[in-house]
């Protein structure tokens, strides 16, 4: 069995698994196939698990901070899979689309590290986009704009991402508040002897 | 010195009485919630009335049947992330919710282990253990915290030890609200109400607190 390294440090964790060859996590794999039981066991014993949420509605994570959300215990086979590349946003807006031409569409993008910035106006090329989110560009579309950098085990990769919004169509609620503010706004503007009908114009 | 994020990740968990089943990603897909393209290509582990977990490129979803867990770990998708959640929520409009939390994580990055290990110490003075432990060490630290809004709920951040970058820390905020029942509203809109106006907040708080530590480190 390979040494499970601890840093010296702090905070260091009794978690790590790094040192764990590749063949390793295979004769774990097979042994799983031999009995569930028994992997399930090792896997409490290799890697304890840790819930970060220190309430209902937290995130729940396992000790590293990694990005499997399943309560259980993850089999060790996992590991062959794990996350392999993050990406970092440098810079990150929102916007609302213009308008739309062949080529390209016009918009205004709102800074969303730095809200202090000014809003800015640009035109990002259709080519940018894939086709399902080609088919949502029109006027007063929104959409979310990141530019970073992705790490892969190949190396770091300078990515541009924009995304759509998509949400459904208006809520019950959403048309409930509409009604009474068009009611509201009728009886404003003197309808079934709302308040502007006390004024009278002319003789 | 200097304390950089590593990385960041972003969740919304609703507490409830939920329908897992339904949380398909084809139902995503079909709802137009997510890409027709990432629905089929989505990692189904299980899709069960009692339970529903799956992944896709950017999205993580992990339902039982008193709560659900949208996830991402792709800082580009932080708002796609809370539309898929308040749509989701928009189209269950009479599922009952209980409870949601907005959680912000991000990974901050020392300039070596000695400043990471003086950032635990400070969370946690070790003398006083001393007597008691022969090598205390910060593994996990919970602070809680009223809010500092009207609403009901807290605040809850983590620290806990990461692998996952050198020299690092996981930091994670949960902004935790309860929903209060209204007589003319159903609690998945109140839940919508919610995200809408606490997501801005979670992120900034975050980055509040990586504002301090750079000054401190």
């Amino acid at each position: 069995m390979a040494s499970r390294l601890v840093s010296e440090g702090d905070f260091d964790s009794a978690f790590l698994l790094e040192e764990e060859s590749q063949e390793q996590l295979l004769q774990y794999a097979g042994e799983v196939a031999t009995s569930a039981a028994e992997s399930t066991r090792r896997a409490s014993l290799l890697e304890t698990q840790v819930s970060v949420a220190a309430s209902g509605t937290g995130t729940t994570l396992p000790a590293e901070g990694g990005v499997q959300t399943t309560t259980k215990i993850p089999p060790p086979w996992n590991r062959l899979f794990r996350r392999t590349s993050t990406f970092i946003a440098l810079q990150a807006w929102e916007g609302v689309v213009v308008e739309v031409s062949d080529i390209d569409f016009t918009v205004r993008l709102f800074d969303k590290r730095n809200k202090m910035n000014p809003e800015l106006s640009t035109a990002i090329s259709i080519e940018e986009l894939d086709d399902e989110e080609r088919s949502l560009v029109e006027p007063g579309a929104y959409f979310y704009w990141s530019v970073g950098y992705c790490d892969t085990p190949s190396g770091r990769k300078r990515q541009s991402v924009v995304r759509f919004r998509r949400l459904p169509a208006w809520t019950s609620e959403e048309i409930r508040k509409a009604k009474e503010q068009a009611e509201d706004d009728f009886r404003y503007f003197g309808g079934e002897d709302g308040p502007q009908t006390a004024v009278k114009h002319g003789g | 010195m200097s304390v950089s994020i590593a990385a960041r990740e972003f969740s919304v968990v609703l507490l409830g009485d939920f329908n897992p089943a339904i949380l398909h990603p084809a139902w995503f897909a079909s709802t137009g919630l997510i890409k027709l393209s990432e629905g089929d290509a989505a990692d189904v582990e299980v899709v069960h009335k009692e339970v529903t977990i799956w992944t896709s490129d950017w999205l993580k979803l992990n339902a039982d049947k008193n709560r659900v867990q949208f996830q991402s770990d792709q800082e580009a998708y932080a708002g796609p992330l809370r539309d898929v959640a308040i749509g989701a929520l928009t189209l269950l409009e009479h599922t009952p919710v209980r409870a949601v939390g907005v959680n912000v994580s991000a990974f901050f990055q020392f300039t070596s282990q000695e400043q990471l290990d003086k950032f635990g110490h400070e969370l946690i003075p070790k003398p006083r253990w001393e007597k008691a432990l022969p090598e205390p060490k910060t593994l996990k630290a919970v602070i809680t915290s009223r809010r500092d809004d009207d609403y009901r709920g807290n605040l809850n951040l983590t620290i806990a030890a990461t692998t996952r970058f050198q020299f690092s820390a996981y930091v994670h905020i949960n902004d935790h609200n309860e929903v209060e029942p209204e007589a003319k509203r159903p609690s998945a809109i109140s839940a919508i109400s919610i995200i809408q106006r606490q997501w801005d907040k979670a992120i900034d708080r975050i980055h509040a607190l990586h504002a301090d530590l750079t000054g401190a480190f």
